[in-house]
C-alpha cells in the first residue's frame, strides 16, 4: 500500500518536473558529500582554537545570554557549580510537585557535581536515570521529571552568538530533563563553546565523531527560557517549558 | 467564497480599532526587525538571493529529494506515508490513531493541518484534539480561525482572553497577561502528560539526514513531540532541503522572516522513535508527506516559484493590505500576500478571485521574503488569468462585462472620430450625474467602480483643442 502510494506520488512530481538528468546524478549535485576547502579550514580553526580564543567566546556567550535572559556563569571548579546550584535551589519555589525536586542527567560531568550531596542539607532529592538491564526504573524517572523544580543537563555545544545549547539523544540523558522542570541548568566545559550556527553545522557535517554518531533520533537547540508573545504581543517567560535557563561553564 | 465575504470581513476589520492597533504593532515590530536582520546577516542581505537559487534547485529535484528523505527516515526507524490529497492525509492519521486506540492528541501549530481540516476529522472520530501553541489554544477555545501565521490570536485583546479563560478554564477574571499565560501553562501541561499522540507540522525537512525540523518559542512543539508515545509529523511536500549546509542557511533566514530572530527559542530535529524510555522520545514516529494541489503548482513554471515559500509569514508583516484588513478576510490558514497567491492556486482561482485583486502590487512582500519570491508577479498573473480565462487552471473570465468594455475602449481609442463623438456625448451626459465639486463620486451601471474611488469630471474642452488655440 505505502509503496504504490509513494511511487504514484513521486511519479506525479516527475511528470510535473520532466527531469532531464538521471536521479543519481542530480542527487550527487544536491547533497555535498565531501568538505570544500572553506569547510575544512573552518573545521580545523574550531578544533585548533586555543584557550584565549575560547575565553573570548565565553565572554560573547555571556553577553548574548544577557539579552535573552540566559544567566551564563563561569566557574573554576565543579564544586563551585554545585554550590551555585544549591543557591538556586534554596531560593526558588516548587511549581509542580508538593516539594522541591531536582532531576539530572546520568552524564560524566553532571555526575561529578555530586548534586545529591550538595542538596542534602536542603533536603532536596536528586533523581538520576539508572541504566538497568530491564529499564524498570524508567517510568519512575519520567514521573519525577514531571514534578521537578530543576533539571540539570550538560550539552554538546554552547553557541556564543545566540546563547544556544545543543544536545542529541543519548542513553540516560532524556531530553525532557531540559523541558519539564521549571528551571533548566546546563553545565558545560569551556571547550564546548563554539562561535555560531555555522560552526555547529560544520562540526555536525564534517567532524568524524559527529558524522559517526549522526543527528540521533532527536537533536534540540535551546535558546533561552520558554516564552510567548501570543497575548497582545506581550512577552511572557514560562509558556510551557522552563521559566529560567542557567548555563555554567567550567573553565578550570 | 463570495465576493461579499472578502469585502465584508475587510470592511469590518478596518472599523475595528483593537485589531488595527494590534496589526500596526505587529508590523512595526516584526516588519522592521526582519528588515534590520537581513542587513545584519554576516553574508549580507544578498544571502536571500542565494537562498532563492537553493530553493529553486531543491524544488526542481523534489522527486529524488523526497525519495531520499523517505529512505533515511525509514532507516532511522520512522514510518513514512505519502498523501496525494487532504482526504488521504487525514486518513493516514486516523488509521494510526485507530491502531493505537488514541483518545487525545496534542498539537503544535501547523498551517498544513488547518489546510487539510485535520482537527475536525479527528474530533469526528471521537478524539480530543488540543492545540498547544498559546495563540492557537486561545483560537480553539474561542472556536475561531487563526488570523496570522505566527501570531494566530493577534485579533484578540487581553479582556477577550480573560473572559474566554474565565468561561472555559474557570479562572477568575484578570487583565494580567502573565496570569493568563500561567493559566494556559497549567491547563496544557495536563494535556501534554496525558496525550496519546503528538502532532506537529514541519518547518524544514532534511533529506540527507532524514529529519524534520520544527521551531517554536513556547516549547509546546518539544512537549508534543517528546512526551506522547506516538508522534505524527505533517509536511507539505515542498518543505524540504537537500543537506545540512542548505538547512543552516534557510533555517537562519526562516527565523528572521518569521519573528526577526537569529534563532527560534527551540529547534528540534526529529528523525525517528526514541531509543528506549530512558533516552525518551516517542516509540513510534510517522511522517505524512502531503501534495494536496502542490504538484499542480509544480507543473506550471509560471507558479512553481510559490513552492519555494517557507511559510514564515514575513510577507504579512509588511503588507499594507494585510495591515489594514487582518487575516480573516483571506478565508484560509494562509493569509496576507502568500495566501493571496497560494490559496487560489490550491483551492480555485475564481473562487478566491478577491484575494489577488485586493493586494496592491507594491512589492513590499518580495523585499520581506527570506527567499525573495516574486509574489507581485504572481499576483498580477492571477489577475491576468481572471481577466482572460485559462482552461489549464479551470479559470473562467471573471467579469465578461469588463472584457466587453475594454474591447470597446480599444476600438474607440483607435478611431479618432468615434472617440471624439463619444467624449462629446460623455461631456454632455456627465451634467446629469451628481458631483462633489470637480469630482464624480457615483456612476450609474458601474457603481462598484466608484464605491471607494472618485472620478475627475471631464474638462469642458479637450486638451488638444485648448493647446491648439493657445
Amino acid at each position: 500500500m505505502t509503496e504504490t502510494e509513494q511511487s504514484a506520488f513521486i511519479q506525479n512530481i516527475r511528470t510535473a518536473l520532466e527531469p532531464t538528468e538521471a536521479s543519481q546524478t542530480r542527487l550527487e549535485n544536491l547533497i555535498q558529500s565531501s568538505p570544500e576547502a572553506a569547510d575544512s579550514a573552518l573545521l580545523s580553526h574550531i578544533q585548533g582554537r586555543h584557550r584565549k580564543a575560547r575565553l573570548s567566546l565565553l565572554e560573547r556567550l555571556t553577553k548574548s545570554g544577557q539579552s535573552l535572559d540566559v544567566a551564563v556563569t563561569a566557574a573554576q571548579t565543579t564544586a563551585s557549580v554545585s554550590e551555585s546550584i544549591r543557591n538556586i535551589a534554596a531560593n526558588s519555589d516548587a511549581e509542580w510537585g508538593d516539594r522541591k525536586r531536582v532531576v539530572a542527567w546520568n552524564h560524566p560531568l553532571i555526575n561529578r557535581l555530586e548534586l545529591s550531596v550538595a542538596l542534602e542539607s536542603l533536603n532536596i532529592p536528586v533523581h538520576v536515570p539508572q541504566i538497568t538491564a530491564d529499564n524498570s526504573e524508567n517510568s519512575i524517572f519520567r514521573t519525577q521529571a514531571e514534578i521537578a523544580m530543576i533539571g540539570v543537563t550538560s550539552a554538546d555545544f554552547g553557541l556564543a552568538a545566540t546563547a544556544t545549547l545543543t544536545m542529541k539523544t543519548r542513553e540516560g540523558q532524556p531530553l525532557y530533563v531540559s523541558l519539564l522542570p521549571s528551571i533548566h541548568i546546563a553545565v558545560i566545559r569551556l571547550d564546548q563553546i563554539i562561535a555560531n550556527l555555522k560552526e555547529l553545522y560544520t562540526l555536525l557535517k564534517w567532524d568524524p565523531d559527529q558524522q559517526k554518531e549522526g543527528i540521533t533520533n532527536t537533536m534540540s537547540f535551546i535558546t533561552g527560557p520558554s516564552k510567548t508573545a501570543d497575548i497582545e504581543a506581550t512577552m511572557v517567560q514560562g509558556a510551557h517549558g522552563p521559566r529560567e535557563v542557567h548555563i555554567f561553564v567550567i573553565t578550570g | 467564497m463570495k465576493s461579499s465575504t472578502y469585502t465584508q470581513i475587510a470592511a469590518d476589520a478596518i472599523k475595528n480599532p483593537v485589531l488595527r492597533k494590534a496589526l500596526f504593532g505587529l508590523q512595526d515590530r516584526f516588519g522592521k526587525g526582519t528588515a534590520k536582520g537581513y542587513l545584519e546577516l554576516p553574508e549580507g542581505p544578498e544571502l536571500r538571493l542565494l537562498a532563492y537559487d537553493m530553493r529553486k534547485q531543491t524544488i526542481e529535484n523534489l522527486d529524488v529529494l523526497l525519495e531520499t528523505l523517505a529512505a533515511n527516515v525509514r532507516r532511522n526507524g520512522g514510518q513514512v506515508h505519502f498523501a496525494v490529497d487532504a482526504r488521504a492525509a487525514v486518513q493516514h492519521c486516523l488509521d494510526i490513531a485507530a491502531q493505537h486506540d488514541v483518545r487525545m492528541a496534542v498539537k503544535g501549530k501547523s498551517m498544513l493541518t488547518e489546510e487539510i481540516g485535520l482537527n475536525h476529522a479527528l474530533e469526528d472520530a471521537g478524539i480530543e484534539v488540543v492545540e498547544t501553541d498559546l495563540g492557537e489554544y486561545i483560537i480553539q477555545l474561542a472556536e475561531e480561525d487563526p488570523s496570522h501565521i505566527i501570531a494566530p490570536a493577534i485579533h484578540k485583546t487581553r479582556q477577550d482572553i480573560s473572559a474566554l479563560f474565565s468561561d472555559k478554564l474557570g479562572i477568575p477574571r484578570t487583565d494580567d497577561i502573565p496570569t493568563l499565560t500561567l493559566a494556559a501553562r497549567k491547563a496544557l501541561r495536563k494535556k501534554f502528560l496525558q496525550a496519546d499522540m503528538g502532532i506537529s507540522g514541519c518547518n524544514l525537512a532534511c533529506a540527507e539526514t532524514g529529519h524534520v525540523t520544527t521551531v517554536s518559542n513556547e516549547g509546546n512543539i518539544r512537549m508534543a513531540t517528546t512526551l506522547p508515545k506516538l508522534y505524527v509529523a505533517f509536511m507539505g511536500m515542498e518543505r524540504i532541503v537537500a543537506d545540512l549546509g542548505d538547512h543552516e542557511i534557510l533555517f537562519r533566514l526562516l527565523s528572521l522572516g518569521a519573528a526577526a530572530q537569529k534563532i527560534g527559542g527551540y529547534v528540534s530535529y526529529l528523525g525517528g522513535p526514541g531509543l528506549d524510555e530512558l533516552s525518551a522520545g516517542p516509540s513510534e514516529f510517522h511522517l505524512i508527506i502531503v501534495d494536496n494541489g502542490r504538484s499542480r503548482i509544480l507543473a506550471d513554471p509560471d507558479f512553481r516559484e510559490m513552492l519555494y515559500c517557507l511559510r514564515c509569514g514575513g510577507c504579512l508583516n509588511v503588507c499594507p493590505v494585510y495591515g489594514e484588513i487582518g487575516g480573516h478576510a483571506y478565508a484560509s490558514a494562509y493569509s496576507g500576500p502568500v495566501g493571496a497567491v497560494v490559496t487560489p492556486l490550491l483551492r480555485g482561482i475564481n473562487r478566491y478571485a478577491d484575494l489577488c485583486q485586493g493586494e496592491t502590487l507594491c512589492g513590499a512582500c518580495m523585499d520581506a521574503c527570506p527567499v525573495n519570491i516574486d509574489l507581485p508577479r504572481m499576483l498580477l498573473l492571477l489577475r491576468n488569468k481572471l481577466a482572460e480565462g485559462d482552461p489549464r487552471w479551470d479559470v473562467r473570465v471573471k467579469n465578461p462585462l469588463e472584457q466587453i468594455m475594454f474591447a470597446a475602449w480599444s476600438r474607440l481609442a483607435q478611431h479618432p472620430l468615434l472617440y471624439d463623438l463619444a467624449f462629446r456625448l460623455a461631456r454632455t451626459g456627465q451634467k446629469l450625474i451628481p458631483k462633489q465639486g470637480q469630482m464624480i463620486d457615483r456612476l450609474p451601471v458601474i457603481s462598484g467602480w466608484t464605491r471607494s474611488r472618485d472620478l475627475k469630471k471631464l474638462a469642458d474642452r479637450r486638451f488638444v483643442h485648448r493647446f491648439k488655440s493657445k
